[in-house]
C-alpha cells in the first residue's frame, strides 16, 4: 500500500460518516478511525445501565467496508441490456442479492453480493473491463454488537 | 505483423515470448492466476489481466477466461506457449472463430496428430518408418489378441490413442502381463484423455530420441534444424537435450531431416513444431510422434542454429514466409540444456516449492539461462515444477560438457531444493563423457537401477 492509496481513502471516508474503516488485502491491512468527542459520549452510554439484558443493548454498531469482487475476468455492467442499473450508490443489499452482470464471449455471469450493508461507492464504470478478483462494490457492512465487557476482551 | 499479442501462459515460456514480441514492436498481454500475482511474466508484459483463482483449471486452462482477457485487450493474436491450452483442439478452433489468430498450426493439424494410430497410418503413407505395431485400436475381446501381441514381440508397449508426450504408455515384458496391462492402460487413457482406446508397439530397447526442430510456411515450405538428442530422462519426461547427437553423423541427420520434412509436408503443417524419432542400437530409427507446439528445448536449436525459433513462429503466424533452408542452417558448435527444476532428486525428485531466499545466476561466455524466478520469489505450489532452463554451448561436446560444469557450480538457487546437484553428478559421469546417452541412462547409470 504506497501514500497514494492512503490519501484516496482518507478522501473517501471524508464525504461520508463512516467512523472506522478496516481494510486488508492479501497481508496488507490498515485501520482508520476518526477521532470524534460526540462519538465517545455515545460508546459510553450503554454501560451505565448494568440491569438490562445483554441482548438488548445494540445500541453500538461496528461497520467495516468491504469489498464485492469480480468472479470472472469481463466487461462489468450495471445492468442486463436496456434495464435500469441493479443497484445505486446509498442502496442497501444482503447476501445472495444480484447487483451486476459480468460478461465474456456473450456469457452474461452474476455478480451476487456475498455482504449485507449500504453500498458506499461504486467503483467500476458501466461497460468496463475487470478482472478476477477486482474490487467493483465497496460496501459498509453493518453488524450490531453489544458492548459489554465480555464483548470488549474478545475484540 | 500483429500489434498485440496475449500469451496464454506463465513462468519462463511466457517471459520468452514477451521477449520475442518486444523485439518484433508487438505490444503484450500477460494472463494470470491469483496465485501468479508475482510471477515475473506478470511484470515484464506491457499489460496483464488476471484471470482466475490459483487452480489451472480455473486459470490457465479456462478457455472463457482467456478469450475473455483477449477480448477486453483488444489483441490480434494468442501464443499458447507450451503445456496448458498448446495443443488444445478447442481453443485452436474458439480463437479462429474469435478472429484472434492462434500462433500455432491450425485445429485440424492439432487434431490429425493428436490421434496417434491416425499418424501412425499417415506416416507409414508418407514412407516415414513407423515402430511395429498396430494400425488400430486392440481390444481384450479380440480372439486374435495374443497371436497379434506374439507377431510384434516381447517386450512390447500398450499406448493410448490419444496419448503422447511420455504420458499414458505401459511396458510388457511378456504374455502372462498383456491382458492385464491393457486393462490398466484402457482405464488410464480413459480417465486422461476422455478415450479408452490402445494400440500395440514394439518396444525399442534402451533407444535413443532424437527429434528434429520444423519451421513451415503458409506457401508449403518446410525447413527442418540440426538434431536435438533428447535421450536423458526420467519416467519419460526429458532432462538434459543436447544438439547435434553424439549418435547422428552428417549423413544420417540428412536422412532423418528429410524423413521429418516428408512427414510435415504430408499433414500440410505450418508454425513451428517438432518430429520424433526413436533410434535402436542399430542406427534404426523410427517415427513416434509430432509435437504442434514450440517446446521447452526449443532453446537448443536457437543456440546450434543461431535462429530466433520464437520470433520465427510469430513471423510465419503474420503470414511471412521462410527465405532459408536446410542447408543454409550452420551448427555453430555443441550445445547442451539442463531442465533445472524445484524437486529434491534425492528423495524421488519429490517437488519443492516454497520461497528462493536467493538467486544468482551464471554467466560468462557461451552460456544462456531462461527463467521466471527471482530472488525473493516464491515459487507457488499449482503449477509445474521447472524453474530455470541452463545451456551452455561451445566448440565441441567436451568442452560444452566443462562449461557446463562450471555453469553449473556457478548457479545460486536457495531456499528450495533443487535438481542442480543431480546434473553436477550427471555432468561428470563418465558414461554421459563417453556420449553414451539413452532413454535409460538415468537409471541405469545415476540412479543405480
Amino acid at each position: 500500500m504506497d501514500l497514494e492509496q492512503v490519501k484516496k481513502f482518507i478522501e473517501l471516508i471524508k464525504g461520508t460518516d463512516i467512523e472506522e474503516l478496516y481494510w486488508e488485502k492479501e497481508g496488507t491491512k490498515i485501520a482508520f478511525k476518526r477521532a470524534s468527542s460526540e462519538k465517545l459520549a455515545e460508546e459510553n452510554a450503554p454501560v451505565a445501565t448494568p440491569q438490562v439484558s445483554p441482548s438488548a443493548t445494540t445500541t453500538k454498531e461496528e461497520k467495516k467496508v468491504l469489498t464485492i469482487k469480480s468472479p470472472m475476468v469481463g466487461t462489468f455492467y450495471r445492468s442486463l441490456p436496456d434495464r435500469p442499473p441493479l443497484v445505486m450508490e446509498g442502496n442497501h443489499i444482503s447476501p445472495g442479492q444480484k447487483v451486476a452482470v459480468i460478461e465474456a464471449m456473450k456469457i452474461m455471469k452474476d455478480v451476487v453480493s456475498n455482504l449485507q450493508g449500504k453500498i458506499v461507492k461504486i467503483l467500476v464504470e458501466n461497460a468496463t473491463p475487470v478482472e478476477y478478483g477486482q474490487d467493483l462494490f465497496l460496501v459498509e457492512t453493518e453488524t450490531p454488537i453489544q458492548t459489554d465487557k465480555k464483548n470488549d476482551a474478545n475484540r | 505483423m500483429f500489434k498485440k499479442v496475449l500469451i496464454a501462459n506463465r513462468g519462463e515460456i511466457a517471459i520468452r515470448v514477451i521477449r520475442a514480441c518486444r523485439e518484433l514492436g508487438i505490444r503484450t498481454v500477460a494472463v494470470h492466476s491469483d496465485a501468479d500475482r508475482d510471477c515475473l511474466h506478470v511484470r515484464l508484459a506491457d499489460e496483464s489481466v488476471c484471470i482466475g483463482p490459483a487452480s489451472a483449471s480455473e486459470s490457465y486452462l479456462n478457455i472463457p477466461s482467456i478469450i475473455s482477457a483477449a477480448g477486453i485487450t483488444g489483441v490480434d493474436a494468442i501464443h499458447p506457449g507450451y503445456g496448458f491450452l498448446a495443443e488444445n483442439i478447442q481453443f485452436a478452433e474458439v480463437c479462429e472463430s474469435s478472429g484472434i489468430k492462434f500462433i500455432g498450426p491450425s485445429a485440424e493439424v492439432i487434431s490429425k496428430m493428436g490421434d496417434k494410430i491416425q499418424a501412425r497410418k499417415i506416416m507409414e503413407k508418407a514412407g516415414v518408418p513407423v515402430i511395429p505395431g498396430t494400425d488400430e485400436p486392440v481390444s481384450l475381446e479380440d480372439v486374435h489378441l495374443f497371436k497379434i501381441a506374439k507377431k510384434i514381440g516381447y517386450p512390447l508397449m500398450v499406448k493410448a490413442r490419444l496419448g503422447g508426450g511420455g504420458k499414458g504408455m505401459r511396458l510388457v515384458q511378456d504374455e502372462e502381463a498383456l491382458k492385464n496391462a491393457i486393462a490398466t492402460a484402457q482405464a488410464e487413457a480413459k480417465a486422461s484423455f476422455a478415450n479408452p482406446e490402445v494400440y500395440l508397439e514394439k518396444n525399442i530397447e534402451a533407444p535413443c530420441h532424437i527429434e528434429f526442430q520444423i519451421l513451415a510456411d503458409l506457401k508449403g515450405n518446410v525447413v527442418y534444424f540440426p538434431e536435438r538428442d533428447c535421450s536423458i530422462q526420467r519416467r519419460h519426461q526429458k532432462l538434459i537435450e543436447e544438439s547435434p547427437s553424439p549418435q547422428v553423423n552428417a549423413k544420417l541427420r540428412k536422412k532423418m531431416g528429410e524423413a521429418a520434412r516428408r512427414v510435415m509436408k504430408a499433414i500440410k503443417y505450418t508454425s513451428a513444431g517438432t518430429v520424433e524419432f526413436l533410434m535402436d542400437q542399430k542406427g534404426h530409427f523410427y517415427f513416434i510422434e509430432i509435437n504442434p507446439r514450440v517446446q521447452v528445448e526449443h532453446t537448443v536449436t536457437e543456440m546450434v542454429s543461431g535462429i530466433d525459433l520464437v520470433k520465427e513462429q510469430i513471423r510465419l503466424a503474420a503470414g511471412e514466409e521462410l527465405d532459408y533452408d536446410s542447408d543454409d542452417i550452420k551448427i555453430q558448435g555443441h550445445v547442451i540444456e539442463c531442465r533445472i527444476t524445484a524437486e529434491d532428486w534425492e528423495r524421488d525428485f519429490i517437488p519443492s516449492p516454497g520461497k528462493v531466499t536467493n538467486f544468482a545466476i551464471p554467466g560468462g561466455p557461451g552460456v544462456r539461462v531462461d527463467t521466471h524466478i527471482y530472488s525473493g520469489y516464491t515459487i507457488p505450489p499449482f503449477y509445474d515444477s521447472l524453474i530455470a532452463k541452463l545451456l551452455t554451448i561451445d566448440k565441441d561436446r567436451e568442452s560444452c560438457i566443462h562449461r557446463m560444469q562450471r555453469a553449473l557450480d556457478e548457479f545460486i538457487i536457495e531456499g528450495i531444493k533443487t535438481t542442480i546437484p543431480f546434473y553436477q553428478k550427471v555432468m561428470r559421469n563418465e558414461h554421459f563423457l563417453e556420449g553414451e546417452i539413452h532413454t535409460n541412462f538415468i537409471q541405469r547409470y545415476v540412479l543405480g537401477g
